[in-house]
């Protein structure tokens, strides 16, 4: 009898592992996914804030600058 | 202030984000600029078309994306040569910790597909809606939806990040605060 009771108590033990572990699992697995994403995001983040930080090249003002002189007069 | 003085204006300020966006399609920064100036120069030469009041940045990413493709159907091998010469290898495996070197990161991003790299880069890092980057790649909001899922798990999977193997944020990143998700 006492014996039988032991082996329901390691049997729920079991049954609680295993739910317990699962959970741990499923629990852990979207931790992961999650912090992943936001690794890539916090990356991809800093690998543009490099560009966008850098100041614009003169040649972009240049061309801008050039097309508003051959414009003049032809715009109002 | 004129029209043409204020659409330069506007240009202007979205010049950084035009030359990141670029380069997120074409690794050599010599390239990306490249297709920066022909962007420019066909907004300017488009100017009357672009409807006053109406999202720029969208208009000017979409003549860039477009601009990029012709040209890598143009000339495959050649932007692939040019861009293969400045791939370089991963240095290094991700730390214990899950975190990644930047510079690994970047590696890693520039091995994804053309489609992905865009994505990513519009939707995770330029703060573009995912209605913006359906704008201007021409596709279906779910279609981008989507694309972006597949894009980070790819990205993931060079990083060498399975879904097991992170729980750290990058140290270079840790002081990068109020993040959006991608």
């Amino acid at each position: 009898m006492r014996g039988r009771r032991m082996n329901d108590v390691k049997d729920d033990d079991d049954m609680d592992a295993v739910l317990n572990k699962n959970s741990d699992d499923a629990a852990r697995r979207k931790g992961k996914s999650a912090a992943n994403k936001s690794l890539i995001t916090r990356n991809l983040r800093l690998a543009y804030g490099e560009v966008t930080s850098e100041g614009v090249p003169d040649r972009f003002l240049d061309i801008l600058n050039r097309i508003d002189d051959d414009s003049e007069g032809k715009k109002s | 202030m004129s029209n043409l003085a204020a659409f330069k204006a506007d240009l202007i300020e979205l010049l950084p984000s035009l030359r990141a966006f670029a380069r997120s399609l074409a690794h050599n920064p010599a390239l990306a600029d490249d297709l920066v100036q022909d962007t420019l120069v066909k907004a300017l030469a488009n100017v009357e078309r672009f409807e006053p009041g109406t999202n720029l940045r969208a208009w000017l990413f979409t003549i860039l994306r477009n601009h990029y493709y012709s040209q890598l159907r143009k000339s495959k091998r050649e932007v692939e040569d040019a861009d293969g010469k400045f791939a370089a290898r991963m240095s290094s495996r991700p730390e214990q910790d899950g975190s990644v070197d930047l510079e690994d990161f970047k590696v890693a991003f520039q091995q994804l597909a053309p489609d992905h790299r865009e994505v990513l880069t519009l939707v995770g890092a330029s703060g573009c809606s995912y209605e913006e980057a359906a704008q201007i790649c021409g596709c279906a909001v779910g279609t981008i939806k989507s694309r972006v899922n597949r894009a980070r798990k790819k990205l993931a999977d060079l990083l060498g990040l399975d879904e097991e193997d992170a729980s750290a944020v990058p140290s270079e990143a840790r002081r990068i605060e109020d993040i959006a998700s991608v």
